[in-house]
């Protein structure tokens, strides 16, 4: 079963919302892949996710570090760019976080091995329209966010 | 085998080792669960099981320490303890593989532990020498590998595997795999076991 | 600046005789005496104090071992009551910290009231009498002071790239070894985490091993084990964390968590006094934050980056144009060569002191990639100028804002940038005639380092604060919440 949705934003605002709205879905263990040009809103995306988990303390892209790990509670939510990676199959640990119950977010999932990804997961895709206007693309395999988009797709009519 | 007062550690799994023995004898032997909490935890029990003893660090003789492989971060943490005891207090150190350290010395042990990415960190052991070395193997080939050889204990965390069999480190056989071989001649030199190389 | 009258206290070498003879004739204490105590006294520190150029004051004094007492200290008589003297004691008792002194002493003639006031002021206290003490008969009075104990520290820094250790006393660094792991990450274009935490843990020790030596001391003399407890890579933080926390327990000395950029801010203790208020610019590979300090441990983020730090900036810019990692240091260097002739936007932010690079950043990428697609050449060197030009005036321009509303008198930076030579030059054109005082650490002091962590934890040892055994890293440590562990 796939389940698809596609969802236009216009300005930060509805971007925050959209994260919001998005957030208590993504339970412990979910896999979220999130893709798209550079300056086309993943980050922001993540930093939204952590806001509406009341975290709102500074966000940044883990570019530099790889891996930046956030504890909200008792929650872990992992936030990884694989763009240094460039598809060097190294073992780095990254199976470690992703295998776990934590929340975990990667950008670029493109440049890791896809045994890594083996695990059900959402798909996030975020296209630049223009300035201010973004193309959310939701794609999953995964039953356990059956609800997610039947919920969107009310929510956004999309 | 190593006389007087030793302090025997592991933390390449999520389960944190820490031991004590007085020459033969066993004087403590815990295992703690803390996920996550290892870099924050493993120095306090050591320090609370040496309290118990009203034991200070000083008076420790050598020190036994399981250098993988397994999770990088506990690994790495055990190491740091150990290291740093053994080159400030001038104390021996031995340095096994974590595999090892939870054989059953007189059986037979297979030891397995979940590496991830559907494969096993998998070795075989008697009487503390191997039978086959630690390495990676894909879960398949494990289960395969078990079902052939049904006559070994098996030890680890076989979860991963479907198995139900989650054991803790038996001391006494971690001691008695200690040896002029794992002896260490240089402690700053030592490194972990990592199998994954970068 | 008034008066334009610079003082300068100088130590006294054997070549500086004929000045001491002619500065110095008529004391009761001889030149000849302050010559031994410059040449065969090795317990013996003799320091002028210059007036422009001008000797105005002497003062020497001996340590031995954790006591020490002053010989003498004059001020010329022209120039008294204009506070020379208590510069000079002020002088002798930081150094006599550095040294680990713990007692100073003293004798004063009974009639010698200034004197006596003076330091009665600095904090001496009236022991005893010893009669018949001077040349002419007169008693002397003993006065002593207790010196604030100044911890011997050893500090840990392990949350990159970099393991380093250190030993100081006070603001002497008696040690500070850094083993370097840049050449090992420059393959992956960048720092590569796991690469990191494992050369920390092997290369620890020999920096432990080497730090010792260097400074000659046995680690049973450290009063306090300082450590960075982030922010940082988490697994390299691990590592110094488990070493600092066992040598804390095997000695039984304070451990102390540092925050890795208030260790920044504070690397410039090592070249001035902090004034306040001031404004700490930190700008590195992984943080771009303006923070102003009204006091000793007090830090306010009034500015920080909303997408990507300076450093990475730099590192994606110099990678996306082919250069070799770290880029920061290519990108100073060919900017020299080049002009800024490409055009690049402006950055915006939304909060008046925040920075934001990753506009600037794209601008780049795309540019580089539409002139490789279209087959024409890229002109590196222009393009770092243009870049460093644009990037680096947004930084300033922000600082500018900052030091005039919050009426800063020192402007500290700090981080692995600070080394960049167009942010100096850019920072001193404003900033050299200006009342506000401008700092850069010195060169070896400017990337991470531990004497930067032993500053900062000299500070938190003064206050008692130091963590318990469960102390864990944050890698994600904000600088206000220093206090938190």
């Amino acid at each position: 079963m796939k389940y698809s949705c596609e969802i236009k934003i216009s300005g930060t605002i509805a971007s925050k919302e959209l994260a919001f709205f998005v957030a208590p879905y993504l339970k412990a263990s979910s896999l979220i892949l999130l893709s798209g040009d550079l300056g086309a809103g993943k980050t922001t995306f993540v930093r939204n996710f952590l806001l509406s988990l009341g975290y709102n303390k500074s966000v940044t892209s883990p570019t530099f570090n790889i891996v930046k790990t956030y504890e909200v509670g008792h929650t872990f939510v992992n936030h990884i760019d694989a763009y240094r990676l460039e598809g060097r199959d190294e073992e780095i640990g990254l199976d470690e976080l992703i295998e776990s119950d934590d929340i975990t977010f990667i950008e670029w999932p493109i440049y890791l091995n896809p045994r890594l990804l083996m695990k059900e997961h959402l798909d996030i895709d975020i296209k630049i329209l223009n300035n201010d206007e973004r193309l959310y693309v939701f794609n999953s395999n995964a039953k356990a966010y059956e609800s997610l988009f039947i919920n969107l797709k009310e929510r956004y009519h999309a | 085998m190593p006389s007087g007062l030793g302090l025997f550690l592991d933390s390449a799994e999520t389960t944190m080792f820490v031991g004590l023995m007085k020459d033969e004898k066993t004087l403590a032997s815990n295992s703690f669960y803390y996920p996550r909490k290892q870099a924050e935890l493993l120095l306090v029990e050591i320090k609370n099981t040496l309290d118990k003893f009203s034991y200070s660090p000083k008076d420790l003789n050598y020190i036994a320490v399981g250098i993988g492989p397994g999770s990088f971060t506990g690994v790495r943490i055990a190491l740091a303890i150990a290291k740093t005891l053994a080159f400030s207090l001038d104390l021996k150190m031995y340095v096994i593989s974590s595999l090892l350290a939870y054989a059953k010395y007189d059986e037979p042990s297979i030891i397995c532990f979940d590496a991830r990415g559907n494969r096993t960190y998998f070795a075989c052991y008697k009487k503390g020498d191997y039978i086959i070395k630690e390495t990676i193997l894909n879960n398949d080939d494990v289960k395969k590998f078990i079902l052939e050889h049904a006559d070994f204990t098996l030890r680890g965390n076989f979860k991963h595997l479907g198995i139900d069999v989650n054991s803790e480190i038996d001391i006494f056989s971690f001691y008695r795999s200690l040896n002029e071989n794992n002896l260490v001649k240089d402690v700053k030199a030592i490194k972990p076991i990592y199998l994954k190389d970068l | 600046m008034r008066d334009n009258v610079e003082l300068k206290i100088v130590e006294v070498k054997a070549e500086d005789e004929e000045i001491i003879y002619k500065f110095c004739d008529g004391l009761d204490y001889f030149p000849s005496a302050i010559m031994h105590d410059v040449i065969d006294n090795d317990f013996g520190k003799v320091f002028l104090l210059y007036r422009n150029d001008e000797v105005v004051g002497i003062i020497d004094y001996w340590i031995t071992f954790d006591s020490s007492t002053l010989a003498m200290i004059y001020i010329d008589e022209k120039y008294r009551r204009l506070g020379y003297a208590k510069k000079l004691m002020n002088f002798m008792f930081e150094d006599l910290k550095n040294e680990g002194v713990k007692f100073a002493s003293l004798e004063v003639r009974e009639h010698n009231l200034s004197a006596k006031s003076l330091y009665l002021s600095l904090g001496y206290e009236f022991i005893n009498v010893k009669e018949q003490y001077y040349k002419d008969g007169e008693d002397a009075l003993y006065y002593v002071k207790n010196i604030e104990p100044s911890p011997l520290i050893l500090a840990i820094e392990s949350s990159c790239d970099e393991t380093s250790i250190a030993i100081t006393r006070n603001k002497k660094i008696l040690s500070n070894v850094i083993s370097s792991q840049i050449e090992k990450h420059r393959v992956y274009g960048g720092v590569m985490p796991e690469l990191a935490s494992r050369l920390h843990i092997e290369n620890i020790l020999y920096v432990l091993e080497t730090a010792l030596k260097d400074a000659s001391v046995m680690v049973e003399e450290i009063d306090a084990i300082a450590f960075t407890r982030g922010p940082g890579l988490v697994g390299a933080l691990h590592v110094g964390l488990e070493v600092a926390k066992t040598l804390s327990y095997i000695y039984d000395i304070p451990l102390i968590p540092v925050h890795h950029l208030a260790g920044h801010i504070y690397a410039n203790e090592y070249v001035t006094e902090l004034k306040f208020p001031l404004l700490a610019v930190v700008v590195s590979g992984g943080n771009s934050e303006l923070v102003i300090m009204r006091d000793h441990l007090q830090f306010d983020i009034i500015g920080r980056t909303v997408d990507d730090a300076i450093g990475e900036c730099y590192d994606k810019v110099a990678r996306v144009m082919g250069l070799p990692y770290p880029g920061g240091v290519e990108i100073d260097r060919l900017a020299k060569k080049g002009r800024a002739t490409y055009k690049l936007p402006i950055p915006h932010t939304q909060g008046l002191y925040d920075l934001s690079f990753s506009g600037l950043k794209t601008h780049i990428i795309n540019l580089v990639n539409s002139l490789n697609m279209k087959g024409e050449t890229l002109n590196k060197e222009d393009l770092a100028c243009s870049f460093q030009e644009v990037a680096l005036a947004e930084i300033v321009k922000k600082v500018e804002l900052a030091a005039k509303n919050f009426n800063v008198k020192q402007i500290l930076v700090a981080g692995g940038v600070s080394s960049n030579s167009r942010l100096k030059e850019m920072l001193h054109n404003i900033y050299d005639n200006s009342r506000i005082e401008l700092f850069f650490p010195p060169l070896s002091l400017c990337g991470d380092n531990a004497a930067m962590i032993a500053r900062f934890a000299h500070h938190l040892y003064l206050k008692g604060v130091h963590a318990s055994l469960d102390v864990g890293v944050d890698p994600n440590w904000e600088i206000t919440d220093f206090n938190d562990f």
